[in-house]
């Protein structure tokens, strides 16, 4: 008798552990700092700071301070005014997410934040090319981010690059303010890369990727050039090295989402070390014929879901009720966003200003004008 | 006539069951079979005596094997001497004459043909000779339709069995028009063309006009290409199939299919330009000689895409009923076509329009029920905006990168007298393949 209560206790168990072993524990572990995205926002609670720039009280609000790792904080602690950046990187690369997946089936939706969830969702705990730019781009977004806050004076342990690259020119000279790319590159490595430690494969594939999205950024650094001579003229110029826009990093990133290179689970042992050596090791793509991923490839092992219909499991809305284009033959177009289901066409009025002409001085007088707009929407 | 219940049971439902068959057989789709001579060109079945072309190039033995529009570069490149032609034509029509088919053997050679219709069979036994020229346009067309679309998801792919092109065309899709009227348009050009060669007997060149003076003040002559009689030939071979079924149930996929084998046809007769020689002291043009001649099948074949392009879609039943009533001869059909925006299409269509009454597929994953390949493992071009590039071609799944040796020749210079050498370079390219 009480050997079929055990087993049924044990059944119980058995059923409530399951579904949570599914997923695998703690793959997306080095993301949850992502949710210094939410900081500044009114459900937050959040102490003025961030919101007003300031750079003298680095500390947190509790919320967002429990994304943090013990050595993200220490690192927070240790360089003032870094986390307004890490904040404001976050914030950037998920708007450009959105913006670089606008037209897919999967749009990169966000949740809102709450405490020790994923702000991406589910999907991150996946190993697809979706995560692997997820990963990328917000690695991408605090070096970017944190490289401007340095000559921007925001950081007090930072200031401009004042290192110069190689001799000046015959008719340059370098000066002026370099975006601090290297502080930035370090910085991220220390603070992104904090969680990543082990030697499995999703450890790697989220070190690789993680160094691919700053790979982007400190390639696509560009020369910006002031002439000082007599009015402006380029008798005596001075140079010194920009970051890159976002959104060009964003566009590249996108390209290598594309071709992003499947590798094999069975990459491992990695040698656990600090510093360079930690990122020096080549993955095996998954099918042997297939080119190795160069650094600045990004890296998956995991196919994606279609993202067709909706499936909370794996925290994905569907493509039902999306906007879509009837005309386009691309992912962006009905019959490939809508997966087959069809699309309702309705036409909508919209209320636009228009006309607008400029009296002197100074007013802007514009006309009323209603369009009709067909909308498509997936079923 | 006491039969049981259970008999009279059994007989009704053999009847419906032989009506319903009847009535699939009836019903179903209709595949153009013939488009498979396209294939087997030189199969055993069609070993006619070959007629010996100075121009005409050996049909290839398969599909694979030659660049897509190879064998029609060099058969068009034979065309541009007309006057040469013109002397050695009187050669051909010697030699020829001892190598007709008899009629016997014609009688075998087109009854062992798979997969034509019994009107078909009749042509194939009244003109045996021109059966060889059918066989190099459905291949012309079919390559063509290769070289239109290899950039394209759907890349008109073609089987080896007599089904050319599998169950593509079942559907009445765009597709399945541009392959109705590229394989017409073959047929026109190639039976045209051996018409010109004078490698038929019962055609030659256009001789209407031959000798006619024109208004400005020169002359019609050299060999007209005779595109009425490849036109002719063509509508009673390629439209046979869809006019034997269509005789009692008027079938909407029937009406279509012979709306685009004639703007196939159409399509070469407007593309039909004039060529003319000065025969005048050291070549002045005081004298003049002109004559009609038929477009390359790659210019045909460049408009027919054009018109694949804009092809319309049909309401089945609207369509069949403005067919039927204006049977096809009035020189334009206005009807309501199916369009995205639901607005009624205003300008009526044209004989050259090509016609389509069910949508297209996306062609991009994998259907072996649709007969559709999908683009996985396709080549596509990363730095292309157009159809052929991963973002499109891939259809948003991304693609993989293979590294690939690439040897060729290069730095080449020429060492008196007569070599030329050259070095081999090597570079790796990279291919990118859809996922």
């Amino acid at each position: 008798m009480s050997s079929t209560r055990t087993t049924v206790v044990f059944i119980v168990v058995l059923m409530m552990v399951l579904p949570y072993l599914g997923t695998a524990k703690g793959r997306g572990r080095g993301s949850k700092w992502w949710g210094i995205a939410r900081a500044g926002e009114p459900n937050n609670l959040v102490s003025n700071s961030i919101k007003e720039n300031s750079i003298t009280n680095s500390y947190l609000d509790p919320d967002v301070h429990a994304t943090l790792r013990r050595k993200q904080r220490r690192l927070v602690r240790d360089h003032p005014g870094v986390v307004v950046a890490v904040a404001k990187g976050a914030k950037q690369a998920i708007s450009e997410c959105k913006h670089q997946f606008k037209n897919r089936r999967w749009n990169c939706p966000t949740k809102d934040f709450h405490r020790g969830r994923n702000l991406f969702g589910k999907i991150v705990d996946r190993a697809c090319r979706e995560t692997a730019f997820i990963y990328a781009l917000m690695s991408a977004a605090v070096t970017h981010s944190v490289s401007r806050a340095c000559s921007e004076g925001a950081i007090e342990s930072c200031t401009c690059d004042y290192s110069q690259r190689g001799p000046s020119g015959a008719d340059w000279e370098w000066g002026g303010c370099s975006d601090n790319i290297q502080f930035g590159v370090k910085f991220s490595r220390e603070f992104v890369d904090a969680g990543e430690k082990g030697r499995d494969i999703r450890y790697m594939m989220n070190l690789h990727n993680n160094e691919a999205g700053r790979v982007h950024v400190s390639t696509e650094m560009r020369q910006e050039c002031k002439c000082h001579g007599m009015s402006g003229s380029c008798t005596v110029r001075t140079c010194w090295m920009r970051l890159p826009f976002f959104r060009v990093v964003g566009d590249n990133l996108k390209d290598r989402f594309d071709g992003a290179s499947r590798v094999l689970i069975s990459n491992t042992g990695r040698t656990p070390g600090n510093g360079r050596k930690k990122y020096n090791y080549q993955l095996k793509p998954y099918n042997p014929e297939h080119k190795a991923p160069s650094k600045k490839d990004l890296v998956y092992y995991e196919n994606s879901p279609n993202f067709c219909e909706k499936n909370l499991k794996l925290g994905i809305a569907g493509t039902q009720g999306r906007v879509c284009n009837e005309t386009s033959i691309g992912v962006d177009g009905c019959d490939l966003m809508c997966c087959g289901r069809g699309y309702k066409t309705e036409v909508k009025e919209v209320v636009e200003r228009c006309a607008c002409t400029f009296h002197w001085c100074c007013e802007v007088k514009c006309k009323v004008c209603r369009t009709k707009k067909t909308i498509h929407t997936c079923l | 006539m006491s039969r049981s219940p259970s008999d009279r049971i059994a007989g009704n439902l053999k009847r419906t069951l032989a009506a319903s068959l009847l009535f699939f057989l009836l019903l179903r789709p209709v595949t153009s079979n013939w488009m498979h001579l396209g294939l087997s060109g030189t199969s055993p079945s069609l070993t006619l005596p070959p007629p010996p072309p100075p121009f005409q190039p050996k049909p290839p033995s398969t599909l694979s094997d030659q660049a897509p529009n190879a064998g029609l570069v060099t058969l068009t490149a034979g065309l541009s001497d007309l006057q040469q032609q013109m002397d050695q034509q009187q050669q051909q029509q010697q030699s020829h004459s001892n190598q007709m088919v008899t009629q016997g053997s014609a009688r075998a050679i087109c009854a062992a043909l798979p997969g034509l219709v019994s009107r078909q069979i009749q042509v194939c036994q009244a003109h045996p000779n021109t059966i060889q020229s059918v066989s190099d346009g459905a291949r012309k067309g079919i390559q063509q339709c290769q070289h239109q679309f290899r950039n394209e998801r759907w890349n008109c792919t073609t089987k080896d069995d007599q089904n050319v092109f599998g169950a593509t065309l079942e559907r009445g899709s765009r597709e399945t028009a541009f392959i109705y009227a590229v394989t017409s348009a073959g047929v026109v050009h190639a039976v045209t063309q051996a018409c010109s060669l004078g490698n038929l007997t019962e055609c030659s060149c256009d001789m209407e006009r031959q000798g006619l003076p024109a208004p400005d003040g020169w002359k019609w002559g050299g060999c007209s290409d005779n595109i009425r009689y490849g036109i002719q030939f063509a509508r009673q071979f390629v439209d046979a199939p869809e006019k034997a079924i269509q005789k009692k149930p008027k079938n909407v996929r029937n009406l279509m299919n012979l709306h685009n084998n004639e703007a196939g046809r159409k399509a070469i007769a407007t593309l039909m330009r004039m060529q003319c020689r000065c025969h005048g002291v050291s070549g002045s043009c005081e004298l003049k000689t002109c004559w009609r001649t038929m477009p390359t099948f790659a210019q045909v074949g460049d408009y027919l895409k054009q018109k694949y392009e804009n092809a319309v879609q049909m309401k089945p039943t609207k369509f069949v009923r403005t067919m039927m009533q204006e049977k096809m001869s009035s020189k334009e059909l206005k009807i309501q076509s199916v369009s995205s925006s639901k607005t009624k299409r205003q300008a009526p269509l044209g004989k050259t329009d090509l016609i389509h009454i069910h949508k297209s597929p996306n062609y991009c994953v994998e259907d072996p029920k649709k007969g559709i390949l999908g683009t996985s493992g396709r080549v596509c071009n990363k730095n292309s905006t157009g159809s052929d590039s991963c973002d499109l071609l891939c259809c948003g799944r991304g693609y993989n990168t293979q590294v690939v040796r690439h040897v060729e020749r290069c730095f080449c210079r020429f060492v008196w007298c007569c070599q030329v050498k050259c070095k081999t370079c090597v570079t790796m390219l990279d291919v990118h393949t859809c996922k």
